[in-house]
């Protein structure tokens, strides 16, 4: 075997020549995750929806035909009609101007509760799987009692104890749901702690504040984002089964869930006046599902080697 | 070459032990476990490679992992320029990374997928405070360029490279903080044939130009005699030989050694079909319960009755070559009756042809 | 070790057909049309008791052929073209129930993973009596004894006891002999191995080398191999086909190719590789990379890499015959405007 002299030790240049076959063509390369997320009709409808929430929850008072709590007692429970698209309901309220301001509640408390959820869970459960050991352990078992009680009636407990009031409620249901959010950053960190990256980012020099931030957090984005995008919807639900119980929102603010009590308690004579509340619960928290699933859907592919 | 007697190497491993829970009582405490590393000593001087062949359960991907300051050993002490670092936590660990660095094996999973390439290799930089901001992306650029890449991919993304490009890259965010030793673990195994070259010649090139001293893990007998200046072969946490590349790889003494390197198969019909093999007899024992005595007995076609009352220790048998066999006296004569007592012919060509 | 008779071979066969023959075989991606000549107009023989080669690094289309042999082509992939005569019959024609008759029977397959093929819910003699059940007619407990005298034949110590044992119980090496004792339950002819030593120790690839070598002789089986080490060919094959980014590059006898290579590729491959001569020089270096598959050049597909292509290398290079019975696709050594040297 011939020795062949350093100067033919590789030269730099191979991305420029014909052997540019080494890369991926910045045309195949995965679109960004907004764009991904755009393109798909499903998510564009649903990400649509949301923001048209926003906006009405935002614009509320320059949309809305009538102030949500002005009574008109002579139309009580009056079915649609020109005056009142949707209705009114057992005071005389306009439903739809409830619903317009109702969206202020919605769009507002799943972020309380998924905020308090993710600044509780992720932070512990990606310490908890990093760290292993005793510290795992530990904050594993408490997950697991607090696992083992039903979420709404903690919530509940909670409430009772602080006072009802939107925020309360909300913050109850982010403890509610930070055990489970807990879990699974937990295990999506375990399977991410193995990669031979996060040894090379320890092998660097890296704190272990860095590498769960820089590293370990936006490879676990997929997961994250699909349970992020369930606890929205969960809230939601449970936000409304609160102000139902009136333990969230106290009347007479218009929230979704305390419409659905008015609906509730006057169903045998407007049986109908529980579909906008309803349908509009439904829509959102699907739209919430929707975009979650685009979004993973997105880094998924981005991400993929 | 000189040997274990150097008086300061690079880096110095002494006595490492590391071992692996298997099970745990229910309140966690260790019940059974497997001393993956028992008892390694090790040598690197500055400018040399040192080569650690071994095969499955040999333990040589936990020294490598252990000299890497990635799994702390439970015993053993490890020097770089002679001052202790077994221990160091905190600051001086992170000052000790700038010194000692590590190419990992798998290229498809040592580079962080959501972040560009320019930030894998100037990450450690950093971390460090090596670099401002806006300079990072200058020194990513010129780390790029000395592992031969094109400067422009400091914005690509690692799922847009090859796998030889990406192997370059990890290369190249190891150098990033001028460490004196490099730890490379499988760094070829990974990748196509037709691309191997390229990394062994980049990894020859940089030892040549910065005098680093290198630690090649590997279970690939061709790759570790390429670039290595001294060679240690393992069998089931112990360091069974070690010695200069071409006396192993020439007159290797211990018979695991030799029954290894017969068994690699050399690409030439007429050398291979006419070699002698030692043939090893049984499975690979359990690392958590190794043979009585010396742990190669099992399998050894020349073991003795002593062989598994007493474990051998490394003694020297040549000029820097040490071999643990109790076949094997100290400073016996060189080569020749080494060989005739395991019974292998002169005439057993091995890799080097 | 003896050998059962329900192992012994009946009398030799005519020899003047091969066992194997495939013949122009080319595998397109099913609906789409870039990718296609996954493998492109490959062509051998394989004669009984002899073995062959498919030698070439990830992506050249080895493993695709083999599967191709046996109809078991993932679903997105298919045969357009070539067959595989086998015993008479093309088996790229023949329809599943016939393929299932083949399978197991004539033509028994060994595999890289043996943890990832051998069911973990069955025992290992359960496994490998299977095919002797289905193909002869066996019940379990004659099919058993036989899984126990196979065992016992590819040297797995204890057969009794290990029969009864589950995949997950054996080292990698006792799990790719067992792979191995399935495979030839039915006494084949032929033996396909996709990589059988790869995921393992050289110590025990070198047993594994030594066993199929055995099964070889004592059984006239004809193997072929799939691998990427040169070394297992030199060790094991007589005939060896160099493929390359879905081509046959070369192909011939194991000590033609390797002794006088005749395509710039196998020369390039061999002098990239490492060895005890080479310690601490540089080595050859391939420049670029294999061509991704909907990316073939539409000629000769090492081109974009070839230190010796011209511009007649742009056009298609059919295989051509050189004398002694070499072929290649390389144009330029075919004509005789280039010779790529002996190897030491």
């Amino acid at each position: 075997m011939t020795e062949i002299s350093p100067s033919s030790t590789p030269t730099p240049g191979p991305a420029g020549t014909a052997s540019a076959g080494a890369l991926t063509p910045a045309s195949q390369r995965p679109p960004s995750v907004t764009r991904q997320v755009l393109r798909r009709p499903a998510s564009l409808v649903a990400g649509g929806f949301l923001l048209l929430l926003v906006v009405l929850a935002v614009a509320a008072p320059w949309l809305a035909p009538y102030d949500p709590n002005a009574q008109h007692l002579a139309d009580k429970l009056a079915g649609p009609s020109g005056a009142h698209p949707l209705g009114t309901d057992e005071f005389g309220r306009d439903v739809l101007s409830r619903m317009i301001y109702a969206c202020r509640v919605s769009m507002s408390a799943p972020f309380i509760s998924v905020g308090v959820a993710c600044v509780i869970g992720v932070p512990l459960g990606l310490w908890a799987a990093f760290r292993g050991g005793a510290v795992d352990a530990v904050t594993g078992r408490i997950a697991d009692t607090l696992l083992s009680l039903p979420g709404f009636v903690c919530a509940l407990a909670i409430v009772a104890v602080l006072g009802p009031s939107l925020v309360n409620a909300m913050v109850a249901v982010g403890l509610a749901y930070s055990p489970g959010l807990f879990r699974i950053v937990r295990g999506a960190t375990l399977s991410v702690v193995e990669e031979e990256f996060v040894d090379s980012a320890r092998s660097v020099g890296a704190s272990t504040p860095r590498i769960l931030g820089v590293h370990v957090l936006p490879n676990i984005a997929a997961p994250l984002t699909v349970q992020v995008s369930l606890l929205m919807g969960l809230s939601l639900i449970l936000e409304a089964g609160m102000s139902f119980l009136g333990l969230g929102v106290r009347a007479p603010t218009a929230s979704w869930g305390t419409m659905l009590r008015s609906a509730y308690e006057n169903q045998w004579e407007a049986p109908m006046a529980v579909l906008p509340a309803g349908v509009a619960m439904v829509l959102t928290v699907l739209a919430f599902n929707t975009m979650g699933d685009a979004i993973r859907d997105a880094l998924g592919a981005r991400g993929r080697r | 070459m000189t040997g274990a007697d150097h008086a300061q190497a690079l880096l110095r491993a002494t006595s490492l032990v590391k071992s692996f829970p298997l099970r745990r009582s229910a309140l966690g405490r260790v019940v059974e476990s497997v001393r993956a590393v028992d008892g390694v000593d090790l040598e690197v001087d500055a400018g040399t490679t040192l080569g650690i062949i071994g095969e499955s359960g040999s333990g040589k991907t936990t020294v490598g992992r252990m000299l890497a300051r990635l799994a702390p050993p439970d015993d053993g002490r490890i020097e770089l320029a002679g001052e202790d670092v077994t221990r160091v936590r905190g600051r001086e660990l992170k000052a000790l990374r700038r010194k000692l660095q590590v190419v990992f094996q798998n290229p498809y999973g040592a580079l962080d997928p959501t972040k560009s390439v320019g930030h894998a290799v100037a990450e450690p930089l950093l971390v460090h405070g090596l670099a401002g901001r806006r300079q990072l992306r200058s020194r990513a650029e010129e780390l790029l360029e000395k592992v031969a890449l094109d400067p422009g991919l400091v914005d690509r993304y690692p799922a847009e490279l090859s796998g030889g490009q990406r192997q370059r890259v990890c290369i190249a965010r190891a150098l990033a903080l001028s460490p004196d030793v490099l730890i490379a673990d499988e760094p070829t195994s990974a990748l196509d044939l037709s691309t191997r070259s390229e990394i062994l010649n980049l990894l020859l090139s940089l030892q040549e130009q910065t005098g680093q001293g290198i630690v090649l893990i590997s279970h690939d007998f061709a790759t570790i005699r390429h670039l290595s200046h001294r060679i240690a072969v393992m069998y089931l946490g112990r360091v069974v030989e070690e010695g200069p590349a071409r006396t192993i790889a020439t007159s290797p003494q211990h018979p695991y050694t030799q029954a290894m390197l017969s068994a690699v198969p050399v690409p030439d019909p007429k050398v291979q079909r006419n070699r002698q093999r030692i043939v090893l007899s049984g499975d690979l024992p359990s690392p958590a319960d190794p043979p009585r005595g010396c742990r190669f007995r099992t399998r050894c076609p020349v073991a003795m009755e002593a062989c598994a009352e007493t474990d051998p220790p490394l003694l020297t048998v040549g000029s820097g070559h040490r071999v643990a066999c109790l076949r094997h006296t100290e400073a016996a004569p060189a080569g020749g009756s080494g060989s005739d007592v395991v019974g292998v012919g002169r005439a057993l060509p091995l890799v080097d042809g | 070790m003896s050998t059962p008779t329900m192992l012994a071979r009946p009398a030799h066969r005519a020899e003047a057909t091969p066992l194997l023959s495939v013949q122009g075989l080319t595998i397109d991606l099913e609906a789409g049309t870039t990718q296609r000549g996954l493998v492109e107009d490959l062509s051998f023989d394989l004669a009984e008791g002899t073995s062959l080669a498919l030698i070439g690094e990830s992506g050249c289309g080895k493993t695709l052929t083999s599967r191709a042999v046996l109809g078991l082509l993932p679903r997105h992939l298919k045969v357009s073209g070539g067959s595989v005569m086998f015993e008479g019959r093309d088996l790229v024609r023949a329809s599943e129930q016939e393929l299932r008759q083949v399978r197991g029977a004539s033509i028994g397959m060994v595999f890289q993973e043996p943890m990832s093929c051998l069911d973990p819910t069955m025992t290992i003699g359960d496994q490998i009596g299977e095919s002797r059940r289905l193909h002869l007619g066996e019940n379990r407990r004659t099919a058993r004894k036989a899984a126990q005298a196979l065992l016992d034949r590819v040297g797995i110590p204890h057969a009794d006891r290990r029969v009864r044992s589950y995949p997950h119980e054996l080292s990698g090496g006792m799990q790719q002999r067992a792979m191995i004792a399935a495979a030839i339950a039915c006494s084949p002819k032929l033996l396909i191995a996709d990589e059988p030593t790869t995921a393992l120790d050289v110590t025990i690839q070198a047993e594994i080398l030594d066993l199929l070598r055995e099964l070889r002789e004592d059984l006239r089986l004809a193997v072929l191999l799939v691998t990427h080490d040169l070394g297992v060919v030199a060790d094991f094959c007589d005939e060896v086909v160099v493929m390359y980014a879905g081509h046959a590059a070369e192909r011939s006898t194991v000590e033609r190719v390797i002794g006088s290579p005749a395509h710039p590729y196998t020369r390039a491959l061999h002098a990239s590789t490492p060895s005890g001569a080479s310690a601490r020089t540089y080595l050859e270096v391939i420049e670029g990379r294999v061509p991704a598959a909907g990316s073939f050049p539409a000629g000769c597909r090492f081109e974009p890499r070839c230190p010796h292509a011209t511009a007649a290398c742009l056009q298609p290079q059919p295989e051509v015959e050189l004398p002694g019975g070499h072929r290649t696709r390389c144009g330029r050594v075919a004509a005789g405007e280039l010779t790529l040297g002996e190897e030491a």
